[in-house]
Parts: structure tokens; C-alpha cells; sequence
């Protein structure tokens, strides 16, 4: 089968040599020259159709026709750069935004971890009906689940004692290897007297031999280094040693001092790794042994009750996760079930789940899933809008071809044939479309990355180079994109009647209405595109509403001219009495800057994520122990916020000296927290138990006003403010004017104090906010991006599909007026048919809207999925924008000369 | 005239020629006109053979491999596409023979003895 083609012209000689022999032979029986080679073509048949045969049984036939299909459709493209620039750029648009989110989504969730034989990887999770009676229990983020996006209701996570580790570490016939991980939070590094943060994650010595991980530089931690005598180890990422060391090699075998604790760097990890949760950068990676010293807060490491480990295994090969999991199975419920205090029943049916590790941990899946999974539908619908809109114009083009598609018929085409040129020119649209679309599409979703990685503590690292997944995306739906809106005109086209088309001119014949058979498909296109614009319309009218309420929502306190300052001077071996005294000092020295009014500070800042809660307790009602909402604040935090004191007093100093000596008897409580438990009563002065089982005896000293505190999102819950110990907290900084233009006289400030401090975070009050509502914004900004997009698009499919159509008719219209029709008649005919169109659309699209509007209730916040405000804004918009490409056109068919328009033909 | 002639002789049966075809090259290689002579002689004129479309079938077995195909010169010292009947070929030749020979007597069963003209 692979032998060479044969040649044309070796067939021809062959077939030449043919009708000689059978000549020479005829000529022998008998037969004149003359009659001879008459008798031999008459012999041999119809020689054309030999020919034909032999061409067409050519196995390379569907490339040559491909070639041609391929160097026509080009010509026919160049021949109208208008029709294809549009075309191109509106398909370009179309793919590259669907790429972009693709490639987030490909970058999240379905890309495998860089090791190799990832399947075989896999992290240990618990079920049960109760959760474990564990001292000390952490709920780490990212944990996998077995069925893609579910989440049961019941206690389940991954975080597992140390003995258990140790007991799994033991089952040596399922798993090659069995490792531990846990993060360390944030670390104060020093390196080479520069003090810093950095995001850290304490190992097992299996951890990186397991995930077959071998350095870039130096060496990986490895067993040796778990022993308690071991000196410290540190492994850093790549891009950590990048940006700290500038890649130097040298910088393997350093000290570096990780909080308070001096650590030799062994080695610097593959670029490719940069931890097992996609997305989340570790700087560095510490042996798990030196948890105790490094870590603030003491976990009980031999102790079974306490759980705060990731445990994850390599299965050993040809070992199946569901043996693997039914072998440690028996472990963990013996584990949980035995000993003098069982941490969780047999009743509550304790379970170990082994979940595949193959594409590591979720967090960046938890947090952004449904986000991406929206922006993915939108984009979906742009796609389809954008086909539609390609299938118009393209439709409007094939009408325009009828004389040429009906010549090629005349002269013998099949229609299939037809069919295939149409389609074919089709793709190389859609192609040149995805080409442009993968360059958009790499330039979107960097910048997406780059947004969601700028609301975040931590810089987020999410890899959008396009794989073969994503290139396989995009060539799948670029290939569809062709088909979809190229067949339907390459069918509707190539129905065509051949005589009239090839007698008729340019014009219609007289007698087919304005509204004709002829644009049957065209309408249902243009309806379409605007029933799919109203859907996006809608959805992003109400994510921005949503935005809108959260922007302007009141949130009791002052957030403009904020700025935002947190210090963990612990983990520069602050202490006792100069930990004591480090607080006031700042306190003064940032009060001091010029520019700052106001300076106060408290545990945590507002509107940060983080909280706190506690339960109370009343003299009167000792059963009743409601949990509330509680904040450690320092000197001049309601004064610095503009939080109003509403009855009572704020703290004085004594309070903050009796804190530090932790035997807190003042509380402040908000107007929510009086309202709710002592009505109409004034609380200054009542008592609060704050310990169980003891006499209330902290007394609300202040009553103040409403301030939201956990999110934007959630009501005001009634809130305790506590007064605060100096130590690890954020200060909160007023300023005078524009509080960017003061960052780095604050940061002088900071190291006027102590030099050596690391300034861990550095921002506004205003940033902090949004960071908390990023998601909103995210989806807000991009589906409004979308739904212009789509409106745009739209658009340009109505003003080309009535502008073809006021050329087609311009005979008619000339007819119409010569008979008297007025240009505002002419104007109400074209225009009334495109608002036709739209009016349609537009019904189709609201009951759409309406149907699907639910699905968005998660995200809203404060407006209804059937806000008829949103509804209403978004018909008006869409009619007076799409009026706009109606008119166009219309004023035009009015401009038309009767009497040129008579005699065109 | 030929023309009368050629009217009376049969049409072939769809897939014959192809078996015809490798019968003739049995003898030894042969040239597209050789063929359809022999084919027209041995059957003592009674198959009706269009050279023309000896053509596509001599391509088609070549394709399959039955026959292999090289330039040579014929008898009367004209260059001309000659045939062979490959190993595949002969195998599939004895195969086809064997079908054929069993679907004509099977027919020829069917239709039963011959009955007396007229």
C-alpha cells in the first residue's frame, strides 16, 4: 500500500500502447490502418472515462480535492478582507476567551502533578458520622474528594494524629511509600541579616523520595534528616532561590535562620514543583522533625488525639487503590476505636478513604470552582453567539455567491462537493480564528492569574502555559466553531435552483417580499444572537448589581484612608517585656509620621476573613451559652476606625495592663450584641460569664456602633470587643489624604523601631476589602467584559444581515418609491423588520433568563435572580443599541434613487 | 457487421473480470491488450469485454497485490505494461476458481436440466 502513486502519464503511455498492439493486431487479420484504429478505440470504450477512473481511484484524491478546497477558499477569503477580518476577529474573541478560562480551569484542577506516575499517588482521608473526640484538631484546605465536586455533609478530612503516620508508615505490602505534610504557615526568615516572610510546608522524610522528586541543585530532604539529631535541613523552591539568590548555585550549603532557628539549605527543588496544591507556592520545604522549634503552636506530636497531619502514600505498584484502601481500613478503625479513650465510636462508622493525589490537593479548586465554572458558561455562550453571528454573515456572503455556487452545479459539481468547499472555507476562518484566539487567549488568562494571584496573602503561581489539553480544547472547539456555522449556510446555500439563479441579475425578481423564504436561517441566527446576548446580559447585570451592594453596602466603619500594617514580632524572638513594650512604641512612632491622624490596632483586621467566636454565658440563664463573635482590639481602634462609641466608655490604659496580665474583667460589645440579649435595657454596667461554669464577672464597660467584621456577606452578628494583650496583630494607620502616597514613611517608621522587624503585610483598608470580595469582582468584571462583547457582536450580525439585505432589495425600494412610499416608510419597513427580529429575541432570551437566573443565587448578594430592574435595564439596553444597527442600514435603503435603482437592471 | 455481433455476446457478471483476469495470467506474464484478446478467444467469443475497463480492475488487483505490473516489450517489439500473477494472486485465483466453480453448479442446479429450445 505504500508503493509509489502511479503517474498520469504512465497510465496514458500504458493505454497508448494498448490501442497500437490491438491496431497492429487488427491490421494483421486483415483490417485497413484507418479501420484498424477505429476498431481498436471502439474496442477499448469510452477512453475519457478510463482516464477519469484512473484519476479518481488515486488514493491521495481527498487531498488533492482538499489542496484545491484549500487554495479556493483562500482566494475566495482574500477576495473579501472585510467579510473575513470580521469574521476572523469575532471567532478569534469567541475562542480566545473560552482558551483563557479553559487554561485556568486546566491549570487548577485537571492538570496531573509534575512526578512521575502520578496515578499512583494518594492522600489519606477519614469519614464518620461524628468528629473524632481529637485535643487538637486541624481542618486543612484542600482536600481532595473521590466524586468530582462533592461534598458530604458529614465530618470527613485530612488531617491524621502522628502515631497514625507512623502506623500506616508500617503497612510496607501496599505502599512504596508513606509521607507526611503539613504547612508551616507563614516563616520569618533571615537571610544574611534581611528579615522576611515566607510560606513554608514541614515534610517527612519519605516526602520527596515518595513523589520521585529529585533536586535542581543539592540534594532533597530525605530520611536522614528526620532524626532528632539531624541538623536542620532546609530544601527552597525554585522560584524562592530565584528571587533570594538569584539563582545562584552557592546559595546550596548557606545558613539561613527560619524563625529564630538556623537551617542549612541542602538543595533547591525542580522549577516544575512547587508543591502538591496546584496554584500554591511553598518557598521552602522543612523537615517535619522540626516542627517543635520552628512552629508557634506546640502540636502534641506523639500524641494520637491530636490531628494535624496530611498523610498521602505512593501505592506500591499493581496495588490498587481499593486494596489499598480496605488494607488500611483495618489500621484507622483500629487506630480511632481502641485504647482507654477511643476518639471516635464503631457507631459512627469511622471510614478511611484513600483519594487519588494524581492532581495534588484542592484549594484553589474549593475557592474558585464555581467561579470558573460560571465565567466557562459565559464564555460558552459568547462562543455560540459569536458562531451565529459568523453563520449570518457568512449566509448573507453565500447569497451574494448564488451565480457562481449555481454555474459550478451547471456544470456538473455534486452537491457534497459544494458542500465541502463551503465547509472547507469555513475552517480556515475558524482556524485563522483559533490561531489569533490561543494569542488572546494566553494574554487573558495571565492576566487572570495575575488578578487572582493579587487578592491573595500569598502570590498564587498558576501555570497558563497551554499544554496539549488545552491546545486540544481549543483545536476541538475551533473545529466545532467551523462546522457549526458553516454548514448550516453551506446546506441552506447549496439548495439552490439552478436556471433562475444563473438568468436572474444581482436583484431579486420582483414579487418576493421583504420579509422572504430566502433569510429563513438568517433570522433564526439573528434571533438567536440576541436571545444568547440577553442571557449574558442578564447574569452580568446582576453579578454587577451584586457588586454594587457590596461596594457601597454601610459597614459601620471608616475603611477610606486605611492603611493596613501587620508585624509578628515573636517570630523575631520578641518577648515578654520588650514584646510588651514593642506595641506602644510603634503605636507612637507611626503616630509621629506626618500625614497620619490616627493610629490603633487589633488582632486581626476587619473585613479579613479571619474571626473569632466564644460562647457566653448569664447569671440568669446558666443553660443558655449563645457563641458570639469576638475581636481583641488595642488603644484608639474605634477612634482610629470611626466606630461610634454609642453608650458607656472605650478602654483606658489600665484595661490594657490588666489584659497583659490575662485577667480581662472589661468588655465592648456592639449595638447588635445589646439589642439582642438585653432589648431595650441599658448593658453598660451588666455582668458576662465568659468561662463555663464560673460567676459571670466581665463587665460591658461601652456599648458601640455596628461594624461588619467576617465578611462582607454575612449580617452583623452581635460581636465582643476584648482588649488586647501587645503581640502579633495589625495595625491599623489613618491618614490624612490618599494613605498610598505615606506607604514607605510608614515602613521608615516600622524601621526606625527595629530594623530587623519583617513588615509582613503592607495595604489599604480599601484593598483588604476587595480582597475579601475578589470572586464578585472577578465574575462582575469579566461577564460584564462578556455580555459587551456579546452585545457587540450581536450587532454587527444585525447591521450585516439587514445591510445585505437593503442591497439586495435596493430594486424593490426603488419600486416602493417610485409608487409613492415616503423615505420615513421605507425607514419604518427596514427598521420594523430588524426590531422585529430583536423583540423576538429578546422575549426568547428573558424566558430563558428567567429559567436559568437561580443558578446564580450563590453568588448575588442583596438582589433578587428575577430583579425586574435588571431585566428591564438590560431590554432597554439591548433595544436601543441594536435600534442603532438597525438604522444604519435603513437610512440607507431611504437614500435610494428610484430611477438609478429602475434602470440597474 | 461486428456491431450484430457484439450485441449477441454476454455482458459479465459484477466481479468476474477480476477472476477472468488472473485465469489469463496463469500462462504467464501479459500485457492489458493480451488479456482482453485471450479473454475474448478462450471464451470463444462469447464474453463481451470492453478494453476500457480492463483498466480500473487491472489497478485494482494491483493494488490488493494479486498482480504485479512492469514495463517490458511485447512480441511485436512494442513497449507495453506487463502483468504478473503474484504468489498472493495464484492463492486467491484457486480460491475464486473454487467459489465460482460451486456458485455456477449450485445455480446450475437450481435452474435444473436443460430444457429443449423452442
Amino acid at each position: 500500500m505504500f508503493r509509489r502513486k502511479r503517474k498520469q502519464s504512465d497510465f496514458a503511455a500504458e493505454i497508448e500502447a494498448h490501442l497500437e498492439l490491438e491496431t497492429q493486431q487488427l491490421r494483421e487479420q486483415g483490417l485497413s490502418e484507418e479501420e484498424a484504429r477505429r476498431a481498436a478505440r471502439r474496442a477499448f470504450g469510452n477512453l475519457a472515462r478510463a482516464q477519469e477512473r484512473f484519476y479518481e481511484s488515486g488514493r491521495w484524491l481527498w487531498w488533492d480535492h482538499l489542496v484545491q478546497d484549500l487554495r479556493f477558499g483562500l482566494r475566495m477569503l482574500r477576495k473579501n478582507p472585510g467579510f473575513t477580518a470580521i469574521a476572523v476577529l469575532t471567532l478569534a474573541l469567541g475562542i480566545g476567551a473560552n482558551t483563557a478560562v479553559f487554561s485556568l480551569i486546566d491549570a487548577v484542577m485537571l492538570r496531573p502533578l509534575p512526578v512521575p506516575n502520578p496515578q499512583h499517588l494518594v492522600i489519606f482521608k477519614w469519614e464518620a458520622r461524628q468528629s473524632p473526640e481529637a485535643e487538637s484538631f486541624y481542618a486543612w484546605s484542600g482536600c481532595p474528594s473521590k466524586a468530582f465536586g462533592s461534598k458530604k455533609p458529614i465530618p470527613a478530612g485530612c488531617s491524621f494524629s502522628y502515631p497514625m503516620f507512623e502506623q500506616m508508615r508500617a503497612e510496607k505490602n501496599i505502599f512504596a511509600a508513606v509521607f507526611a505534610f503539613v504547612p508551616a504557615e507563614q516563616l520569618g526568615v533571615n537571610i544574611d541579616g534581611n528579615a522576611s516572610f515566607a510560606d513554608g510546608e514541614l515534610v517527612s522524610g519519605d516526602f520527596f523520595p515518595a513523589l520521585g522528586i529529585r533536586a535542581a541543585w543539592g540534594r532533597v530532604l530525605g530520611v536522614s534528616d528526620e532524626g532528632a539529631t539531624a541538623s536542620p535541613a532546609v530544601v527552597l523552591s525554585y522560584t524562592y532561590w530565584k528571587r533570594q539568590f538569584g539563582g545562584e548555585p552557592s546559595a546550596v550549603g548557606k545558613s539561613i535562620v527560619v524563625n529564630g532557628i538556623p537551617f542549612t539549605i541542602v538543595g533547591v527543588a525542580p522549577p516544575a514543583f512547587l508543591g502538591l496544591d496546584p496554584g500554591i507556592v511553598h518557598d521552602m520545604w522543612l523537615p517535619l522533625s522540626t516542627e517543635g522549634r520552628v512552629v508557634q503552636h506546640v502540636r502534641k506530636v506523639s500524641d494520637a488525639a491530636s490531628w494535624w497531619l496530611m498523610v498521602g502514600a505512593r501505592l506500591k505498584p499493581r496495588v490498587t487503590i481499593a486494596q489499598a484502601e480496605a488494607a488500611s481500613q483495618v489500621v484507622f478503625t483500629r487506630g480511632v476505636t481502641s485504647g482507654g479513650s477511643p476518639l471516635l465510636k464503631w457507631e459512627d462508622a469511622p471510614h478511611l478513604e484513600l483519594v487519588s493525589l494524581a492532581h495534588g490537593l484542592v484549594t484553589l479548586q474549593e475557592q474558585l470552582g464555581d467561579a470558573l465554572f460560571l465565567l466557562m458558561a459565559a464564555v460558552g455562550l459568547v462562543l455560540l453567539i459569536a458562531c451565529a453571528n459568523v453563520a449570518s454573515l457568512t449566509l448573507a456572503r453565500a447569497a451574494a455567491r448564488e451565480k457562481e455556487l449555481a454555474m459550478r452545479f451547471a456544470l456538473g459539481a455534486e452537491r457534497w462537493r459544494i458542500i465541502r468547499q463551503l465547509l472547507t472555507e469555513s475552517l480556515i476562518m475558524a482556524v485563522a480564528g483559533g490561531l489569533l484566539g490561543i494569542v488572546f487567549a494566553y494574554v487573558g488568562a495571565s492576566s487572570l492569574a495575575a488578578f487572582l494571584s493579587s487578592n491573595r496573602y500569598s502570590p498564587l503561581e498558576i501555570n497558563v502555559h497551554p499544554d496539549w489539553r488545552v491546545l486540544g480544547f481549543t483545536m476541538a472547539i475551533t473545529t466545532l466553531t467551523g462546522i457549526l456555522f458553516g454548514l448550516a449556510p453551506a446546506l441552506r446555500s447549496t439548495r439552490i435552483n439552478v436556471a433562475p439563479a444563473l438568468k436572474e441579475s444581482a436583484v431579486s425578481p420582483p414579487g418576493t417580499a421583504l420579509i422572504g423564504r430566502r433569510f429563513g436561517v438568517g433570522n433564526v441566527l439573528v434571533v438567536a444572537q440576541v436571545a444568547l446576548s440577553i442571557l449574558v446580559l442578564v447574569g452580568a447585570s446582576l453579578l454587577a448589581r451584586t457588586l454594587i451592594n457590596l461596594a457601597t453596602m454601610n459597614i459601620g466603619f471608616d475603611a477610606h484612608n486605611v492603611v493596613l500594617l501587620s508585624v509578628y514580632p515573636e517570630l523575631n524572638g520578641y518577648k515578654g517585656e520588650r514584646l510588651a513594650s514593642l506595641f506602644p512604641e510603634l503605636q507612637r512612632r507611626l503616630s509621629a509620621v506626618p500625614g497620619v491622624t490616627s493610629v490603633g490596632y487589633s488582632a486581626v483586621p476587619l473585613l479579613s476573613g479571619a474571626y473569632g467566636k466564644q460562647d457566653i454565658y448569664f447569671a440568669n440563664e446558666p443553660d443558655r451559652s449563645p457563641s458570639v463573635a469576638v475581636l481583641k482590639v488595642g488603644p484608639n481602634f474605634f477612634e482610629t476606625l470611626r466606630i461610634p462609641l454609642l453608650a458607656g466608655r472605650t478602654y483606658n490604659s489600665h484595661d490594657f495592663a490588666d489584659a497583659s496580665e490575662k485577667k480581662t474583667k472589661v468588655v465592648i460589645v456592639n449595638q447588635t450584641f445589646a439589642r439582642r440579649f438585653f432589648g431595650k435595657h441599658n448593658p453598660v454596667g451588666q455582668l458576662l460569664g465568659l468561662e463555663k461554669g464560673k460567676s459571670p464577672d466581665a463587665e460591658i464597660v461601652g456599648v458601640v456602633g455596628d461594624a461588619k467584621y467576617y465578611s462582607l456577606r454575612e449580617g452583623i452578628e452581635p460581636t465582643l470587643y476584648f482588649p488586647m494583650e501587645p503581640g502579633g496583630g495589625i495595625f491599623e494607620v489613618r491618614t490624612a489624604s490618599d494613605p498610598k502616597a505615606l506607604l514607605s514613611s510608614i515602613r521608615g517608621a516600622v524601621r526606625s523601631v527595629d530594623s530587623n522587624l519583617p513588615i509582613f503585610q503592607l495595604m489599604t483598608q480599601t484593598e483588604q476589602i476587595n480582597r475579601t470580595i475578589f470572586q464578585e469582582r472577578l465574575v462582575a468584571w469579566l461577564s460584564g467584559a462578556f455580555a459587551l462583547l456579546a452585545l457587540v457582536v450581536a450587532c454587527i450580525g444585525l447591521y450585516g444581515l439587514l445591510a445585505h439585505e437593503v442591497a439586495r432589495r435596493t430594486h424593490e425600494v426603488g419600486v416602493r418609491m417610485a409608487l409613492g412610499a415616503s423615505p420615513l416608510e421605507v425607514l419604518a419597513l427596514v427598521l420594523g423588520r430588524g426590531i422585529r427580529l430583536v423583540a423576538l429575541g429578546v422575549v426568547i432570551g428573558i424566558g430563558t433568563a428567567l429559567g436559568l437566573a437561580r443558578y446564580l443565587q450563590s453568588l448575588l448578594y442583596g438582589v433578587h435572580p428575577i430583579d425586574p430592574l435588571a431585566y428591564a435595564t438590560v431590554t432597554i439596553l439591548l433595544l436601543i443599541v441594536t435600534s442603532g444597527a438597525c438604522y444604519l442600514p435603513a437610512r440607507r435603503a431611504t437614500k435610494v434613487d428610484p430611477m438609478v435603482a429602475l434602470r440597474y437592471e | 457487421m461486428s456491431t450484430q455481433k457484439e450485441k449477441d455476446r454476454l455482458e459479465l457478471l459484477q466481479g468476474t473480470l477480476d477472476l477472468l483476469i488472473l485465469r489469463t495470467l496463469i500462462f504467464g506474464p501479459q500485457h492489458g491488450q493480451g488479456i482482453a484478446r485471450a479473454i475474448q478467444q478462450t471464451s470463444e467469443d462469447e464474453l463481451l469485454v470492453e478494453h476500457g475497463a480492463l483498466y480500473p480492475a487491472l489497478q485494482r488487483l494491483e493494488e490488493r497485490g494479486w498482480i504485479a505490473a512492469d514495463w517490458g516489450t511485447s512480441a511485436h517489439n512494442r513497449k507495453a505494461r506487463f502483468y504478473t500473477l503474484t504468489r498472493v494472486g495464484r492463492k486467491q485465483l484457486v480460491k475464486e476458481t473454487t467459489k465460482w466453480r460451486r456458485l455456477a453448479a449450485a445455480i446450475g442446479r437450481v435452474l435444473g436440466p436443460e430444457v429443449g429450445k423452442g
